[in-house]
């Protein structure tokens, strides 16, 4: 096996128990293999129940893989203990989907950025607090937020908020769980262009999990796409999604509406069904 | 897990304006301080601070010593020398009073006390460690609800020889399970917040994550739990003395104290006033302070911090200028529409000055953001306007009726046969005690009549129609056993149900998977042309648009900011709000590089300018754009309010 | 849901057996027992007119000097077949005290049951679709009902109709096999006592439930779609709203137990709660814990009856 990349997951196998004591558990994720290495992008595109947030957070430790490794920097970090998590924390962090729930109402951005570097890395009041204006500045956010509860925020500004807590221990890889999809599009533009910078400076990973294709595309360097917990296909982005081999891939590509076809009808024309022939 | 949906549009109204640039820093004030705004919260605090100063200082307040008897003054009711008057021993009520409280107020601090201490550990920790120490709380939670609690009490106490503390505590214990539960079931909440998540992933001890945390989170409904017990616990107290528990007399007690004042009922009835009145009042304080910690730590909990937007007063938008002629060509025709909302500065026009067109047969498509209106324009033309809410000016032409003076009994005959509504949360739009089958049959009963039978086989045409695989099946379905797809068919059957003229379609595939989203457009096309129905489609989804629609109207901040047909408005939009959201889609960009985005975000209502509201944000802002900008008619077919509209052309071409 | 009315079931057969062997394991750690309250209530003497030896005696025959597990098991076995043992105070029979003084209990608490429930749900629901001024009201009394003690509210009313007015009778109660208009009579005050003070919380608590449903998603849909008003609210909404309105009135009639022992105190009513009262001032353990077990076991069943009317109520409990 050759060197290993930032992050390698091999033959994952994540089963959430029945809700009942006879129901079979359900496979969330069955035997998946994927690869990240430095700076890099891999998109994790699927529906909803294909365990691509699974896949996330068991590389976070918040879910226990029933088989498989997960390796970071070639270390197997699969069922790290909680002392290995606190060092791990330094180099994977997280940014979530909603930015209501990913923030708690009753501390200040400040608290909530500076705790981590106070209680794991040690630091004093005053050099967190300049390392935290420092990150926050980053993500385009002013030095005043510090002192303000995530109340006062807008959706977007939140995820900057987000995104710079996950920066604040500067890892090296940032698991970013549909980051945008809670956004409205003009917002999502922000913070899409917001992580590419953040890539480019800090030269991050990403594992970029997300339901839209598009998003995803424009994201991503490779994808791998999911389906009830199996990687379908996987591969350069631009392969992947506009040419796919599998069928699954297919139909979801051609699942999603595009504007360029309306562009292309003439005016005042009803738009051609591009996807008719999906309808067996 | 769950893919789509943004947070935004999943919300129950998906026009609430997310928030503002920055927010004034009202939710900053601590909790106490809020509190102190409100006056009966203060009230309350200042009457039960005074009992327990009165208590406390019993010795030094009370006008006489509680035990002295005066044979002279007995029962002699309020007077100068007595206040509160005499007990039948003669003794002065008010001092009896004063010294009663210390007894009832320990025995009550007791009991909350313990309440709170049982109730929090328990419910702490089985809400967020769960597994087995939950099964093991869940069970014991069972169990001791079940125990008929005032007879174990009178059990305690015979064993402990009528000793109230143990009583009490004993009262706390029995009483913390319902508590508990709700300790548990907030932290249960808390633990699947994702702050949580983001905490273990920077492996913050178990301890900071349970005290930083969880803790701060549980403190509201803790203080307001603890609260009303106490007033409960004073009353618990005051019955057992009543019932000739705990303290015995001369020592004065409240409860007591109603004892002696029922044995001369007949004689002085007036003695069953101050202690009764000032147990309820103290009982009342606990209840009114618990009500307003729940209010004032809701406010500030709250996504939408309610405060927020109080600085700016009401406004409304500038007066709407008379609305046009209606189009007889159109099946509907709205005409300066301005709809205004309650927010918590008063109210505020959120949709303003609306001109729409949809005529029969046609797809017309409704885009923008969350908090600009989209929904809420739909909510206007079905009469369904949440509380408060109400169309200022304007016309909604359907048909030959105006939906704005429309009486109730019209607007009642005229939804779901002539205009009808699909909605974004297809399982949620569902009645969950129905079955399908149910919920479609009393549409088609109310729109057709007719006998069950009929009625049924109706129902499955529909169900048919709607290209439901096993209709019958799903008929028998409850809502829960649907998937998101699946219920949105059903939906769909029952907005069919009356044949209407026009369908709204309010966000239907928002919540859906891309590819069930797929299913369902392609129904709605197919069956909008077997009926020639026309539909209204309200999206953030330029992609949807442009697949199903031939017209859009581009809403930002209350406006329609542009229309025209979708291929020419997507080929080249003549708005900068348009162009700016087309820009932004990362479908249209190119891989890896900036996308177009546009600075900032949709202001609040309350914070719209008073000319174009969009040009905050906007690159091609001038001075003119400060004067309220009208709708233009830059090419046949299209509107724009942008009076920069060929710079956008220039900009294109150059 | 079978499974689930088992599961409750043998939940509750344990929660029997613990609360009696609780209460047993509390009395005996009391002070002073039984045979000490026999000798001193017999002999009428000051200063413990007994000899050690009588009292040794008196302990033996009453069992008391078993083992623990011994008494309960004795206690137990005989309970099973409907027989909670014999007052040592006074000589009764437990299990026909108990039956004697069920039913004035049971018709207090279950009329004021019924009355505050339909009262309550009655308000709510007119408040939840008129709104407006009634709800406030319902919420000022709702607070007002917590905060009143209820014995003392009982003492205003007998202050005023029986004492001022002279309408009805202050104290007593007469079986309705003796007079039904008499029975009637007698318990108008205590249920009124227990009805105001529980009504408007329960009317409030049914009107959140009733708004609660009246704001859901598919009430909007529904309406949109042409559903008459009178089904949204009667058909869609009270349907919805019961299910956990049926919650509260499971909540209210245990509730009213409780209430129930200062209420007969007050009215001198021959209920379970001045039975319960007397006992544990005579240190009388067989009738204490047959009042336990008794109330234990209606507790039990009223929760039962809640789940199985909430099932039915609620399709996704009675599927899974």
């Amino acid at each position: 096996m050759t060197a290993s990349g930032l992050l390698e997951i091999q033959d994952l196998r994540v089963e959430f128990a029945g809700r009942r004591r006879h129901d079979a558990g359900v496979l969330a994720a069955d035997g998946v293999s994927l690869r990240i290495d430095d700076a890099e992008t891999l998109g994790l595109v699927g529906e909803s129940g294909s365990g691509k947030s699974t896949i996330g957070n068991a590389v976070l430790g918040l879910v226990k893989p029933a088989a498989g490794r997960i390796l970071f920097r070639g270390q197997d970090v699969t069922h790290a203990t909680t002392r290995e998590r606190r060092r791990l924390g330094q180099h994977i962090q997280v940014v979530f989907q909603d930015p209501y729930s990913s923030l708690n109402p009753s501390r200040t951005i400040g608290q909530t950025l500076g705790e981590q570097l106070r209680l794991v890395r040690g630091l004093d009041r005053r050099t967190t607090r300049i390392h935290v204006e420092n990150v926050l500045r980053q993500v385009g956010m002013p030095a005043d937020t510090m002192s303000r509860y995530p109340a006062e925020f807008s959706g977007g500004q939140r995820q900057r908020i987000a995104i710079a807590r996950a920066l604040v221990m500067e890892p090296d890889l940032v698991i970013c769980d549909e980051p945008t999809s809670a956004l409205d599009l003009s917002v999502q533009a922000q913070i899409l262009n917001l992580l590419l910078d953040l890539q480019a400076r800090l030269g991050l990973g990403y594992l970029f999990i997300s339901h839209d294709i598009d998003v995803v595309r424009h994201m991503s360097h490779r994808v791998a796409v999911l389906l009830h917990g199996r990687v379908v296909e996987q591969g350069p982005a631009e392969g992947v999604t506009r040419h796919p081999d599998h069928e699954y891939t297919r139909t979801l590509v051609a699942a999603v509406p595009s504007v360029d076809v309306a562009a292309e009808a003439p005016p005042n024309g009803r738009a051609p069904h591009r996807n008719e022939q999906g309808e067996a | 897990m769950t893919a789509v949906a943004s947070q935004d549009l999943a919300a129950p109204s998906s026009d609430e304006p997310p928030g503002g640039n920055s927010r004034p820093a009202v939710s900053r004030t601590p909790t106490w301080r809020r509190l102190l705004r409100r006056p009966l919260a203060v009230i309350s605090l200042a009457y039960l601070v005074l009992l327990v100063l009165a208590a406390v200082f019993a010795d030094v307040v009370a006008p006489y010593d509680p035990a002295d008897l005066d044979l002279d003054h007995v029962l002699s009711g309020p007077s100068a020398g007595h206040l509160l008057g005499t007990d039948p021993l003669g003794r002065d009520v008010l001092s009896r009073l004063i010294h009663g409280g210390q007894v009832s107020l320990v025995n009550g601090g007791v009991a909350a006390l313990t309440f709170v201490m049982v109730g929090v550990a328990t419910g702490l920790v089985a809400g967020f460690f769960g597994g087995w120490t939950d099964r093991v709380f869940t069970w014991a939670v069972d169990v001791v609800i079940a125990i008929p609690g005032l007879i174990v009490l009178l059990v305690v106490l015979t064993v402990f020889g009528g000793n109230m503390t143990v009583a009490m505590a004993a009262l706390g214990i029995l009483s913390a399970p319902g508590f508990a539960r709700v300790v548990r079931g907030v932290t249960l909440g808390v633990r699947q917040e994702l702050y949580i998540s983001a905490a273990k992933v920077s492996g913050l001890p178990t301890r900071h994550i349970l005290l930083r945390h969880v803790l701060p989170r549980v403190t509201g409904p803790i203080l307001v739990q603890a609260s009303l017990f106490f007033g409960a616990a004073l009353l618990v107290d005051a019955g057992l003395a009543y019932l000739g528990f705990g303290v015995q007399p001369p020592t004065p007690t409240w409860g007591g104290m109603i004892i002696e004042a029922a044995s001369v009922i007949s004689q002085q009835p007036w003695l069953l006033v101050p202690p009764g009145i000032t147990l309820a009042l103290a009982t009342l304080s606990f209840a009114l302070l618990g009500d307003a910690i729940r209010d004032t730590s809701a406010e500030r909990t709250g996504r939408q911090s309610g405060n927020a937007r109080r600085r700016s007063a009401a406004r409304r938008a500038e007066l709407p200028r008379p609305a046009g002629a209606p189009d007889p060509a159109a099946l509907l025709s709205v005409r300066g529409l301005t709809v205004s909302l309650p927010t918590s500065g008063g109210t505020a026009d959120v949709v303003a000055d609306v001109d729409l067109d949809v005529r029969p047969g046609e797809t017309v498509g409704l885009v923008g953001e969350s908090g600009c209106g989209k929904s809420i324009t739909a909510s206007a033309l079905l009469g369904l306007l949440p509380a408060g809410g109400e169309i200022r000016t304007g016309r909604v032409q359907l048909g030959d009726v105006d939906l704005t003076t429309a009486g109730k009994s019209l607007l009642r005959s005229v939804r779901g046969s002539r205009i009808a509504l699909i909605s974004q949360e297809p399982v949620a739009s569902l009645d969950p005690v129905f079955t399908a089958g149910q919920q479609v049959d009393e549409l088609v009963r109310r729109h057709h009549g007719g006998s069950r039978q009929a009625v049924r086989a109706r129902t499955l045409e529909l169900l048919t129609s709607v290209r439901l695989r096993d209709p019958e099946s799903v008929a028998r379905r409850y809502p829960h056993e649907l998937s998101g797809g699946m219920a949105q068919r059903v939906a769909i059957a029952m907005a069919l149900a009356g044949e209407p003229d026009l369908l709204v379609a309010d966000e239907p595939t928002t919540a859906l998977d891309v590819t069930v989203q797929a299913e369902i457009l392609r129904l709605l096309q197919s069956i909008q042309a077997e009926r020639g129905m026309a539909v209204l489609l309200i999206t953030h989804d330029w992609g949807v648009v442009a697949q199903v629609c031939q017209r859009a109207y581009v809403m930002y901040a209350g406006h329609v900011v542009e229309s025209a047909p979708v291929a020419a408005m997507i080929d080249q939009p003549l708005h900068p709000y348009s162009a700016g959201l087309l820009a932004s889609m990362p479908g249209r960009g190119r891989p890896g590089h900036h996308l177009a985005s546009i600075p900032g975000t949709v202001p609040a209502p309350a914070d719209w300018p008073a000319g174009c509201h969009f040009a905050p944000r906007c690159a091609l802002a001038t001075e003119d754009c400060a004067a309220p900008v009208p709708l233009s008619e830059p090419a046949p077919g299209r509107l724009s309010r942008c009076v920069h509209h060929d710079r956008l052309i220039e900009g294109a071409t150059a | 849901m079978l499974q689930l009315i088992a599961r409750r079931l043998s939940v509750s057969v344990l929660l029997i057996l613990l609360i009696s062997f609780l209460t047993f394991v509390l009395q005996s750690l009391a002070p002073g027992d039984v045979a000490k309250t026999i000798l001193n209530s017999g002999s009428g003497q000051l200063g413990g007119g007994y000899t050690d030896e009588q009292y040794q005696e008196l302990r033996r025959a009453l069992g008391l000097d078993q083992p623990l597990l011994v008494q309960y098991w004795d206690w137990l076995s005989h309970a099973i077949r409907g027989d909670l043992g014999v007052s040592p105070v006074s000589g009764v029979d437990v299990t026909s005290a108990i039956s004697s003084r069920l039913p004035v209990t049971v018709s207090l608490v279950v009329l004021g049951t019924v009355v505050t429930a339909a009262l309550g749900i009655g308000l709510g629901m007119i408040s939840a679709v008129r709104g407006g001024r009634l709800g406030r009201v319902v919420d000022v009394f709702s607070v007002i009902g917590f905060a009143l003690p209820n014995f003392w509210l009982a003492l205003l009313l007998v202050a005023l109709f029986a004492v001022s007015l002279g309408m009805l009778p202050a104290t007593g109660y007469v079986p309705i096999d003796v007079s039904p208009a008499e029975w009637a009579r007698s318990l108008i005050l205590p249920i009124a006592t227990l009805s105001l003070s529980a009504t408007a919380s329960f009317a409030k608590q049914t009107r959140d439930s009733m708004l609660d449903t009246l704001s859901r998603d598919f009430v909007r849909m529904l309406r949109a779609n042409g559903a008459s008003e009178a089904s949204i609210v009667f058909r869609h909404g009270l349907r919805n709203a019961a299910i956990p309105v049926v919650t509260l009135v499971g909540l209210l009639f245990i509730g009213l137990f409780s209430g129930a022992v200062f209420i007969e105190s007050v009215f001198a009513l021959p209920g379970m709660g001045r039975l319960a009262v007397q006992a544990t001032e005579q240190h009388d353990l067989p009738v204490v814990q047959g009042v336990v077990v008794v109330l234990t076991l209606v507790v039990v069943v009223t929760n039962l009856a809640v789940d199985l009317v909430y099932g039915w109520l609620n399709p996704k409990v009675r599927v899974s």
